[in-house]
């Protein structure tokens, strides 16, 4: 026997030493991998590993001033197939074709096809869905989720907005405070093995849905109600294409109410309702749905008319360049440079004070006035007054006023703009200037959103408003509240007229482009009471058929409104004075 | 000193050694290959076969029969295997042959014998075989071991198995290469000639690489296993040992043996023990080889004779170059290629020839005299 010799024993040592250095550098390599890798390899095989189902948050409720709930969530079910899981497809198919009165053939198309999971059908309501879980099939889930829901339809639908399919705002409110209201959308992660089948052990990890805040509005429930039932009312009876109404707190900007009839139903947002839509293209129909969702008292511009006269008052005492008692005098028209421009009253005025030919809404006084402020003066007051801006409403898609440039303002542009024709504005923009004209000066901005709270009512943000303070004389405010006031008083607003009750106001009656069409737009701006405005409401009655004067038509509506929402709003009432009126 | 007292000077101090230390490394690393095979196997046995347990019970019965070999080598005196190592080398080398003509094919390559119900991979015997006869050619001619001539002479004598191996399983036959080297560079009393080959070795390597795009593609997908459909098997070793961690997630809990990682239970199943049990587990486990490889060494540097010894050194070799390829594959620091991790990865006939093996160590080990100090 050889003896093993000590050279055999050092490379025996030598091969171990190689064995131990290459032994530690793998385990090197374990540590990178194990430890500096291990987030990227662990993420990617978790992703492998995981099946992800969404919790759908509830979307935060649209609660108005009172308390009334004017946007909710309703618990509905979505019935999905995880094929292979099934154990017996007839059995589900006959279930589900009966639960979900679907054909026969459509669901079994759905069960027999191989995915991992094959949505049957969703919004399914929650009955049904409980039924359907009750029958126990392996392979089907009832998976509970939300749909919004608006108690009352179609009260202010245009405000509001309605919710799209993966629950975001799509117009309205709904849109505007969506970060708010959308909450943040859960999880069910559970662990699949390779063949995509859910590991029993293993449970599920969920990660709660986080629903979203409420959003508390200034509307009021019931001051919308009576807007919207007055408007219906004067749609019907003037057949008018539709007709809008605002109401808004002057002093702060509060918007209590936004009418636009006809409105929709915000639970069948993509129903028209227009009896021949089924003839539609697609295009057409769409078009058809954007006009229907039109929100016309912020979207849509028009020439105010003789509402703007407030406008040009305001002007014209702030320049120093009229009082209340000059006298004027009306023929029936005014030429301007080779231009005659009529007053509505052909027959003409005569000789009135300034207080009159606001009462008259005398065209040619105001522009007799207009031109003593001169172009530059007056577009200079269209810029400080803000109408030049947008009014900032919290809504989507307000319209910018349309108006002439500087220099192009000759005296007959300046003329026509004097008693509001010839550029166009938004009847939110008109009430939010006339609002801070009376308020004493103070531009607001108008709103709905008030505050948004969490699901325990603890605020989780107060919204602040833009404010503009001093924009004009408080005296000047003064005079124009108790011009208006005279307006209602004797004046072509005194349709608006409430017994015991002081409301100033200005009526307009507009002719809509193109002048030959001969539509008309019909319209009432009226605040209460005069020594302290509370409450602001503007009627546009649009293309009304036979009489379209707005102190015939729209200021009825107006006062309809007044009667009631001035007692609910605790507005200050005159008993005396309103005997003594009701006497006379 | 008269005759006698030295007689029973040398009584005294005589000593029976048996390696405990290796034996129960040896036990242990087995329990441990079992614990492990349940855990990354049952899932997948449960839904191919019904039955959790199939891969754990093949195992345990192969390892039984593996001890019951281990215990019988271990008591037989090792130089019995001069004999008959010429015949254990033909009989392997024989089997191998077989496997290309009548063998059975699993998972796309032919590397199975069926005798009755049993399936035997010949390639696992043709390792042992090849130790036992390298150990006996070269404990003929120690005196030649430093000539360059003796080494070809080696060499061709071993080509017929390594070729035979190869042609199935190539990763055998470079193990076995592999463990000759190792012999006869123990053996050789030089040095130089071992680095020349070295070279000679990685120069063809990177040629043969280089001219056939095949393996040219296997290293594509080595360095970017994720850009490579093929790369799959390798990424989601990695995502198995990624997601381990320094600690695991505990035995029982992998997700990538849930199917993810295909064939997780043979080759790479280092990279469920590292999910399982962690970066600590991982390490646990090399430095158990390791442990068992340092045993090897104290036998083989305390062995009698030199036959013994070269019988241990190619053991040694045989288990540390199995384990570096193994973690070096699942680990993607080398290309993939199929390599088990010994006592663990799932294989009746690897784990019941390894335990046979691990006898022959023993058996040497048994020659070992202790002297009292």
């Amino acid at each position: 026997m050889f003896r093993y010799k000590t050279y055999n024993r050092q490379k025996c040592m030598i091969i171990f030493a190689a064995v131990l250095f290459m032994m530690l550098f793998l385990a090197g390599r374990l540590v990178y991998l194990m430890v500096f890798c291990s987030e990227y390899y662990g993420k990617k095989a978790e992703d492998l590993h995981e099946r992800e189902r969404d919790i759908k948050a509830a979307r935060g409720k649209i609660i108005d001033a009172t308390g009334v709930v004017l946007a909710a969530n309703k618990t509905v079910c979505t019935i999905s197939v995880i094929h292979n899981q099934i154990e017996d497809p007839d059995a589900v198919i006959a279930a589900l074709t009966k639960e979900l009165e679907m054909p026969e053939e459509k669901v079994r198309k759905r069960v027999e096809k191989v995915s991992s999971i094959e949505r049957i059908k969703s919004n399914v309501d929650k009955e049904t869905g409980e039924r359907i879980r009750a029958y126990n099939l392996a392979g089907v889930k009832v998976d509970e989720d939300y749909k919004r829901y608006y108690p009352y339809d179609t009260l202010a639908s245009k405000v509001l907005g309605f919710t799209g399919g993966d629950n975001q705002g799509i117009i309205g409110l709904e849109v505007r405070y969506d970060e708010y209201l959308q909450g943040q959308n859960g999880k069910i992660l559970t662990l699949t093995d390779a063949r995509g089948v859910e590991m029993e052990h293993a449970g599920e990890s969920r990660l709660e849905p986080v629903d979203g805040n409420d959003l508390h509005i200034s509307l009021d429930y019931n001051i919308q109600m009576y807007a919207e039932q007055a408007a219906k009312k004067a749609l019907e009876q003037k057949q008018a294409d539709s007709v809008s109404i605002i109401v808004m707190n002057p002093s702060n900007g509060e918007l209590m109410a936004m009418v636009n009839v006809p409105e929709f139903n915000l639970n069948d947002p993509f129903t028209l309702n227009d009896p021949a839509a089924d003839l539609l293209t697609e295009e057409e129909k769409q078009d058809r749905l954007n006009g229907m969702w039109r929100n016309q008292c912020i979207n849509d511009t028009y020439e105010p008319g003789s509402t703007f006269k407030i406008i040009t008052t305001t002007a014209a005492l702030e320049e120093g360049v009229v009082s209340v008692n000059d006298q004027f005098f009306c023929p029936g028209y005014i030429t301007v440079e080779d231009r005659r421009i009529h007053c509505h009253k052909r027959t003409g005025h005569g000789a009135e004070d300034f207080t009159h030919g606001i009462m008259n809404s005398c065209n040619p006084v105001f522009i007799d006035v207009g031109l003593r402020v001169g172009p530059a003066r007056f577009y200079e007051y269209f810029q400080s007054l803000g109408l030049l801006k947008k009014t900032g409403i919290d809504l989507p898609g307000e319209a910018a006023t349309i108006m002439h440039s500087k220099e192009k303002i000759g005296l007959v542009e300046l003329a026509t703009m004097s008693f509001g024709q010839s550029f166009q504005i938004t009847p939110m923009q008109l009430v939010t200037t006339v609002s801070s004209i009376i308020n004493g000066g103070t531009r607001i901005t108008p709103h709905f959103g008030v505050s948004v709270q969490d699901k325990d009512g603890n605020e989780v943000k107060r919204f602040v408003y833009e404010e503009t303070k001093d924009i004009i004389r408080k005296e000047t405010s003064d005079t124009v509240r108790s011009l208006l006031a005279s307006v209602v008083e004797e004046g072509g607003g005194k349709n608006a007229k409430i017994a015991g009750y002081s409301i100033g106001g200005k009526t307009a009656t507009s002719q809509t482009l193109p002048r030959s069409a001969n539509k008309y737009i019909s319209s009432f701006l009226g605040f209460a009471p005069v020594e302290d405005p509370q409450v602001l409401a503007l009627v546009i009655i649009n293309n009304p058929q036979g009489i379209y004067y707005g102190g015939t038509i729209a200021a009825p509506v107006a006062r309809e409104i007044f009667e009631n929402i001035l007692p609910y709003l605790n507005i200050p009432y005159d008993a005396q004075a309103a005997e003594t009126e009701l006497a006379e | 000193m008269s005759r006698r007292q030295e007689a029973g000077k040398k009584k005294e101090k005589q000593i029976k050694y048996f390696d405990y230390t290796l034996l129960f490394i040896i036990i242990f690393l087995v329990g441990f290959g079992l614990v492990m095979l349940y855990s990354t196997s049952s899932y997948n046995a449960q839904l191919k076969f019904n039955d959790s347990a199939l891969y754990l019970k093949k195992q345990l019965s192969a390892s039984l029969l593996g001890f019951a070999a281990m215990l019988v080598v271990a008591n037989i005196d090792y130089h019995i295997w001069l004999k008959l190592s010429g015949f254990a080398y033909i009989v392997a080398a024989g089997l191998c042959t077989a496997v290309i003509f009548m063998g059975t094919t699993l998972n796309g390559s032919t590397r199975w014998l069926k005798i009755g119900p049993l399936s035997f991979q010949p390639s696992e015997l043709a390792k042992v075989a090849v130790i036992l006869f390298l150990a006996t050619i070269i404990n003929r001619i120690p005196k030649q071991m430093g000539k360059f001539s003796s080494i070809v002479k080696i060499m061709i004598i071993l080509l017929p198995v390594v070729g035979v191996v190869g042609y199935s399983n190539l990763s055998t036959a470079i193990i076995i290469l592999g463990i000759a080297i190792c012999l006869i560079f123990v053996a050789s009393p030089k040095y130089l000639q071992f680095f020349i080959m070295g070279g000679l070795v990685a120069g063809f390597g990177t040629i043969f690489v280089m001219l056939e795009s095949y393996r040219a593609e296997r290293l594509k997908i080595w360095l970017n296993p994720e850009a490579y459909e093929k790369g799959y098997q390798t990424l989601q070793g990695l995502y198995a040992i990624g997601s381990g961690g320094l600690f695991g997630k505990g035995l029982g809990e992998s997700m990538q043996k849930l199917g993810f990682l295909p064939e997780a239970q043979n080759d790479m199943i280092f990279s469920i023990i590292c999910e399982e049990l962690g970066l600590f587990g991982a390490i646990c486990v090399i430095l158990l080889f390791l442990l068992l490889i340092w045993r090897f060494l104290v036998i083989a540097n305390n062995a009698p004779d030199l036959f013994g010894a070269l019988i241990v050194v190619g053991i040694m070799a045989h288990i540390a170059i199995q384990v570096i390829l193994n973690i070096a594959v699942v680990t993607n620091t080398i290309p993939n290629t199929g390599v088990t991790l010994p006592f663990i990865s799932y294989g009746g006939t690897s784990i019941a020839i390894l335990l046979t093996e691990m006898g022959l160590a023993l058996s040497v080990s048994r020659g070992i005299r202790l002297e009292r100090v």
